[in-house]
């Protein structure tokens, strides 16, 4: 079957997956680099029965998309690094109450409004620690528009199968970008939907929070309001859902939380590997610079260095262990990245110098050269002469 | 599996073509209707734009890279084909101007060259496009249209019946006929036909670090 190629904006493409997921309600507030996302939904999910509501402020947008996702509908918000800061507050809401939702965070330069028309990769730690206490979290971060398209879907449907919420992480060339891909048939996706009333097994009565579930593993699948009655708090609650202060019973739900995501990495994980076969180097990058790193690659084995590329896209979890076995293997690393640091931490912390690493950071508003990434391997490759 | 980003192998350089002028030109919607025209041909297209509140006036941009293969890097630092919409465009960009590029000049908003573009390339092409469509259709809005005709009758790089198709797509209902009008028009405008590049590998000269584009 013949796919149709196709030209779409990186926003667009976010919002057309987004409904192929089965997104039908939008909540969101027009913020530069991803108001197309919002224009997009405005015109398009009227048209498949879902609604669009522009909220008074971002605050409101992501208490909406809880509240329309506890009453059944799978739901989406989007925006870019001020809004998303402003978001935690109900993030953590939606992490505590467990309640399916996708949060899209374009990301800008700079903190605050920063440089609302350049990209930078600066929300890394936010995805994973922005709001405060320990909790669950899925952040995807796509490099084209093609993986726009595909993994808005894969980000609904771990939102639905962890009961957690997800972040989408884009970047600003990538949201404004318009470029050509096949795309995908809506029928090469499997969407998952949510459990009815009467699928349940032999609980008679629902318990929103029950940990051992027989359903999905450990997981209780989320049952609409409507079909059934419970109680949400962001209190520490017990599986009914009522506010309960015991320290054990406490230690119990916040083990919960960390390990639906840790028990089931092996689904969750999702990385990309190129050229690792006989790589004496490896460039680890993700998101936009991924572009960047995957050009250095091709022109450093034009030119004799062997070198491999490993492209995460669940950015959490990271994918630890692949990574840990590839850095067994080759004898340095580049990191790439459009921020101060921030992953090359977290990559020195996987690597705990293993081999030598080299960081290629950038964060003047522009893209990584592809010869940046390329002068990195030239100077690892000295180092191990030496 | 079909052909993506990361499944090319190819360390081509992508054709590269940089659309710039005042805000309100047209210079985007010209940039959106020959990305979509290359598509429609088959092209691997990136399009990008500066993004701002240049609607209202001031310098902006459109850049479109094209190629045979998937294009993996979104952007370009010189190019193959710049068009100048206003003279601070041309200024402030013709510097970036492959060796050999094509330029295409608005002489009625534009002023002199810069003399230095002598010595960058010969293919230079000037017409006053926006008095062009002043005198035929009593507005200047048409210009970029009569551009994509110019781009479609020089280069050969667009097909001219996808570039009509892409055009429909983009321009409201009661301006398709005029629209149509000013793409033949600039099809006809200019007699020059030039070829684009032979294709470029990138060039890179091992330990020293030097690179050129």
């Amino acid at each position: 079957m013949d796919k149709k190629f196709t030209i779409m904006q990186g926003d667009e493409a976010c919002a057309m997956g987004a409904i192929v997921a089965g997104c039908r309600f939008f909540a969101g507030y027009p913020i530069t680099p991803a108001t197309d996302i919002a224009e997009v939904m405005s015109s398009e999910l009227p048209k498949v029965g879902g609604t669009f509501i522009q909220m008074e402020d971002e605050l409101g947008s992501a208490a909406a998309i809880i509240g329309a996702s506890l009453a059944g509908v799978k739901s989406l918000t989007a925006t870019s690094g001020p809004g998303f800061s402003l978001m935690q507050e109900a993030f953590g809401y939606a992490s505590m109450t467990e309640t399916p939702t996708v949060f899209v965070d374009v990301q800008r330069g700079s903190p605050s409004t920063g440089l609302p028309t350049r990209p930078a990769q600066g929300d890394i730690m936010q995805a994973r620690w922005g709001t405060h206490g320990d909790h669950a979290v899925i952040a995807l971060y796509p490099s084209t528009v093609e993986e726009t398209y595909r993994y808005i879907v894969t980000a609904f449907n771990f939102a639905e199968l962890y009961r957690t919420p997800v972040v989408f992480l884009m970047d600003e060339t990538l949201g404004h970008m318009r470029e050509s891909f096949y795309l995908p048939h809506t029928d090469e996706f499997d969407t998952v939907e949510r459990i009815q009333t009467e699928d349940l097994k032999s609980e008679t009565v629902y318990q929103p929070f029950l940990e051992d579930s027989e359903l999905y593993d450990d997981i209780q699948p989320l049952v609409s309001m409507g079909r059934s009655r419970f109680h949400v708090s962001g209190l520490f609650h017990d599986e009914s859902g009522f506010p309960i202060g015991e320290s054990d019973l406490a230690s119990k739900l916040m083990k919960h939380f960390t390990n639906k995501i840790k028990l089931h990495l092996d689904d969750i994980l999702i990385y990309d590997t190129y050229m690792m076969d006989d790589a004496e180097y490896v460039i680890v990058a993700y998101g936009i610079t991924a572009r960047s790193a995957y050009r250095a690659m091709k022109l450093a084995r034009s030119n004799g260095i062997k070198v491999g590329m490993f492209k995460p896209i669940t950015i959490w979890p990271f994918p630890t262990i692949p990574l840990k076995k590839i850095l067994s293997k080759v004898s340095g690393i580049v990191v790439a990245e459009l921020n101060m640091g921030q992953f090359a931490h977290e990559m020195s912390r996987i690597n705990r110098n293993m081999v030598p690493m080299q960081t290629v950071l950038r964060e003047d508003g522009q893209l990584i050269q592809p010869f940046d990434i390329v002068d990195a391997l030239t100077k690892l490759e000295g180092e191990s002469e030496e | 599996m079909q052909n993506n980003v990361y499944t090319s192998k190819s360390t081509t350089i992508p054709f590269s073509i940089r659309i710039t002028g005042l805000g309100g030109q047209g210079n985007v919607l010209m940039g959106t209707i020959l990305s979509d025209a290359l598509v429609k041909d088959g092209k691997w297209v990136i399009q990008t734009q500066a993004y701002g509140a240049q609607v209202r006036g001031g310098l902006t941009l459109c850049d479109v890279l094209f190629s045979n293969d998937p294009i993996d890097f979104p952007k370009a630092q010189t190019f193959d084909m710049i068009f100048a919409m206003h003279d601070l465009g041309l200024k402030k960009h013709a510097k970036y101007l492959k060796n050999n590029g094509i330029l295409f000049v608005d002489t009625s908003t534009c002023g002199v060259v810069p003399r230095f573009i002598q010595s960058v390339t010969k293919k230079i092409i000037s017409i006053p496009v926006t008095n062009i469509s002043e005198e035929l259709f009593k507005s200047k809005v048409f210009a970029n249209v009569i551009n994509l005709g110019i781009v479609a009758a020089t280069t050969n790089i667009v097909n001219h019946v996808r570039l009509k198709e892409a055009v429909l797509e983009h321009v409201p209902e009661k301006y398709a006929e005029k629209d149509l009008k000013a793409l033949e028009e600039g099809y006809n405008l200019s007699n020059k036909v030039y070829s684009l590049r032979e294709r470029l590998k990138v060039p890179y000269s091992h330990r020293t670090g030097t690179a050129f584009e």
